[in-house]
Parts: structure tokens; sequence; C-alpha cells
């Protein structure tokens, strides 16, 4: 007796900062059975630190970073995910989760909220972990094919999903490209989280964006590959745009190479770009800024042969699954990835 | 006290019930707490640990030798730790816990922590409660709201092994 009450009372005395430290590291639906605790418990994982701090903790959890996998049957559509941890230990992946989501395509993905499209025009900000989902209006647009019926013929949408730091507000833009008028006229929206409105923003117009690619978000910037010439596949470069800001940013890509099939990616929160070589062997770049050097530069940190890949299929062109660094080595490849979050597509609780 | 040159240097721990322990001081710095006492020059003789019980610091310096013999591979070290926690019962882990956070050891305080989590994962609200001492302060109602909101939550929990 005299131990179980000594033991006990350890466990009532652990300090709140040591709970934390323990609460960080449980998964999403753990934490949200454990509201139910008490009061203090709920407030402390309803809080927006804590949803912060448990945010840092997860993106260096494997266990914590879902892949998606759409089925991309049209008439029974269904996302399921798996956690990248799995996909390391076990090629054969037996335990998917199963989400209710009847979406058409992922266009962005930031600390665990995922844009999704369910239609041609509608969109949801949806953390599919909490499972809460919220319908964001599409842009007011004067655009005559914005809203007709066979609109895509006339124009095209490039997204991004973002988040800025500086307001602590998520950001969704939208590029929306009229093929019609001469030289492909552009109309930029913002969407804000916290306005729940869409503005209008200055365009970019020194270039062309590639329709069939999302924005890349990396370090409070958006990124997108932009063409010179929209009927020439040729010349391209990157495009930044600082969310806090909202200025544009020209970023060479690595030079001196041919890259066929170049994409961007997120690689431990630096810029990555992936291209193939003439032998089909894919070279990984990454983009480092030197300390107290304004110039970015591109370092080639691996070189994979094709028979070392993975490959999804996009379109008619294969990309790499999943790529990210880990402590030992160089691992498989990039889709979509998210990561387990608390954060509400609705906004701040406090 | 001061050892010759060449020779390990040993330290000589002592825990809150009196019992004491000698362990390299190579192995002992890795916490930050016996680092400090040893850089100030305090840790000629005796250094008190008076908030780590016996069974805790026997525990503890275990771990200390085991993970200071491993050289710097990360990947092995943390299999050790792995291994050195599987075994443990959920009060031991918080006895654990508690001496990483005195004796300031970042790298054993994250491993038990996490740990700990892997334990509540899949447990009830009540062993919740329970474990870490936790009146309820919901009335009925309120409470079933809470889960109520929640509801898929509750889905796959464990059944109560403390009972």
């Amino acid at each position: 007796m005299a131990t179980e009450e000594k033991r006990s009372k350890t466990l009532d005395h652990l300090p709140q900062e040591i709970i934390e430290e323990i609460l960080y590291k449980l998964p999403v639906k753990s934490l949200f059975r454990f509201k139910c605790v008490s009061k203090r418990w709920r407030f402390l994982i309803s809080s927006k630190k804590f949803a912060q701090h448990h945010l840092k903790k997860s993106r260096t959890n494997l266990s914590r970073q879902k892949l998606i996998i759409l089925n991309s049957d049209v008439i029974n559509r269904s996302f399921r995910s798996c956690s990248l941890q799995t996909l390391i230990e076990n090629s054969n992946v037996a335990s998917f989760d199963h989400h209710r989501m009847d979406l058409r395509t992922v266009l962005g993905s930031c600390n665990g909220l995922l844009l999704v499209s369910v239609d041609v025009r509608n969109l949801i900000l949806w953390n599919p972990t909490t499972r809460q989902a919220k319908n964001i209006s599409p842009p007011e647009n004067r655009s005559r094919y914005f809203y007709s019926d066979d609109f895509i013929d006339g124009g095209s949408f490039v997204y991004g999903l973002g988040y800025d730091e500086s307001t602590e507000d998520y950001k969704v833009v939208c590029f929306f490209v009229e093929y019609e008028k001469p030289h492909n006229t552009t109309t930029t929206m913002i969407y804000s989280r916290r306005a729940n409105s869409w503005k209008r923003v200055e365009s970019f117009e020194k270039g062309f964006f590639r329709l069939d690619i999302c924005g890349t978000f990396v370090n409070g910037k958006l990124h997108w590959m932009t063409e010179e010439d929209k009927n020439k596949r040729g010349r391209w470069d990157i495009v930044s745009l600082d969310l806090a800001e909202e200025k544009y940013e020209m970023v060479g890509p690595p030079q001196s190479r041919t890259h066929y099939r170049p994409r961007l990616h997120d690689l431990g929160g630096c810029l990555s770009l992936t291209s193939f070589d003439r032998n089909l062997d894919m070279d990984v770049w990454v983009m480092t800024k030197k300390c107290g050097e304004a110039e970015y530069s591109w370092t080639r940190v691996w070189k994979l042969c094709c028979d070392m890949m993975l490959y999804g299929h996009r379109g008619n062109t294969v990309c790499p699954l999943w790529l990210t660094r880990i402590e030992n080595g160089d691992i498989v490849f990039e889709a979509k990835i998210f990561v387990e979050s608390l954060v509400s597509p609705f906004g701040d609780q406090q | 006290m001061a050892a010759e040159t060449g020779t390990p240097t040993t330290l000589t721990l002592k825990s809150n019930d009196d019992e004491l322990f000698s362990v390299a001081e190579s192995a002992a710095i890795l916490s930050v707490t016996i680092r400090n006492m040893v850089e100030d020059g305090c840790a000629g003789g005796v250094i008190p640990l008076d908030n780590v019980d016996g069974k805790t610091l026997a525990s503890v310096i275990t771990y200390m030798n085991g993970i200071s013999a491993i050289p710097a591979d990360e990947e092995k070290k943390k299999s050790y730790r792995d291994k050195f926690l599987s075994d443990k019962d959920f009060e031991t882990l918080a006895d654990m816990v508690l001496a990483a956070n005195y004796l300031n050891m970042s790298c054993l305080m994250d491993a038990v922590s996490a740990k700990i989590a892997q334990v509540m994962e899949k447990k009830s609200v009540g062993w919740v409660r329970r474990k870490f001492g936790i009146e309820n302060d919901y009335t009925p109602e309120e409470e079933a709201a809470v889960k109520e909101e929640h509801k898929w939550t509750f889905e796959g929990v464990e059944t109560d092994d403390d009972n």
C-alpha cells in the first residue's frame, strides 16, 4: 500500500511542462479523446499554442506524416492515407486510413490542412486528421468563362496553399488564366482564412504558369514553375510569392544542365527540384542560402538511377512518389503528403 | 579527489533515499545538471541528487553507461533507447521522466515521454485520469457534450488494464 500511495503521488506531481511534452507526442485522435479528461486538459489541447508545438513535433515524426492515395476511379472516388513510417518499414502497406471526402483533386498541403477541389469551382479547406472541413466559396470573377459550364475550355486555375506567419493566417492563392485574350490574361486572387474572403492582387506578368502544377510552399513562400513562352516547352523558371508581402520574385533554376520533367518539392523545409537527365536518371537539387549572403544556390544532393525509383503517375508523365531526407540516408519519394495536426480550417479558437 | 591523468574519473552519486552509486564521469555528464556541477568544481566527494530515488537512479545510470558506450551512431542509439524502455511499466516511466527532467537529459526525456505517449495512445479517459491523478471536473452533461463532439475518437480504445 505504501508504495502504491507514493507512486500515485509521483504522477500527481508531474509538472505541467512534462505533461505537455508527453501530450505533444500523441496522435490527434488520442488528444481529441483526452479533451474529456478534465476542463484543464481540454483548454490546453484546444489552445493555439499547443497546436503549434504539436505540429512542430509531428513534422519530424514519420508516423505523423501521411501519404495521400487517391482512387482515380471517377465514379467511386475515395481517399486513403498511410503513414510514411509504415511505408519505410513495410512496402506491402496493409494499414490505410480511409477518409470520407468525395474529392476531385488535392491542390495544396500545409501544416495538416489540405486544399481540395470537389468540383471544378468549389474548394474545401480540410484537415483530414480532425475531420474538419470548411467550404471556400469561389472568388468573384468578372470573366464570362468563370460562371459558364464550358469555362474549362476558356481558362484554367492554378492554386497554392500556404501559411503567412506574420499574420498567423492560411492563404489560398488562385491564378485564373484565360486563354482567349492575347497573352493569357491572368487574374490573381488571394483567400484569407481569417477574413474568410478573397481579394484581388497584382498578377505575375513575366511568364506563363505551368497549368498542371500546384504551388510548393516552403519558408513562407509559394513557388510555381513558369515558362517564357506558353507555346514552347523550353526555357522555364521558378517564381515565388511571399505570402506576407504578397510580392513575386524570380528564383533561377539550377544552371548548365538540361532538365526533363522538372518538379518542385518541399524537402525538409528547403525548396527542392527533381528532374530527369537523358538517361532517365533523376537528379535531386536543393536550394540553399549561405549565411549572410543574399544569393541562393542550388546543390545537387542525389543522383538516382531510374531502377531505384518508385513511380506514381500524374497525367501521362511519371513523377517521384515521395521525397524526404531521413537521418540515415536517401529514401523514396514525393506525392502529396500531409502532417497530422490540430490546425483548424475555421481559424483559431483563442 | 582528483584522478590521475589518463585514468577515467569516477563520480559518486547519492539518491534521495541515501543509496550511493559510482559512475564514470564521461557517462554521468550526459546529465547537464551533473555536468554543471562538475564544471563548477562541486563534484568532489558525493553528488547529492535530491529528487531521484535509488531505484530510478540505478536505472538512469544503466542508461548512461549503455548509451555512452555506443559510438556516434544515431540509429544504434535509438534502438538501444527503445530496448531499454521496452519493459518499463507506466509508473517507472513516470519516475524516469521526472528524473530525466531534473537531471536535464534531453535525449532520455524525449525517449521516455514518447514511450509514455505510446502507452497512452489507445487508453480510455478513465485510465488517464487514474494514472495522472486527475479529478474529473466536468458535470456529467458537460462531459457527455465533449464526448459527443469527438465521438469518433472513442473508437478502438483498449479495455483498461489497471483494475
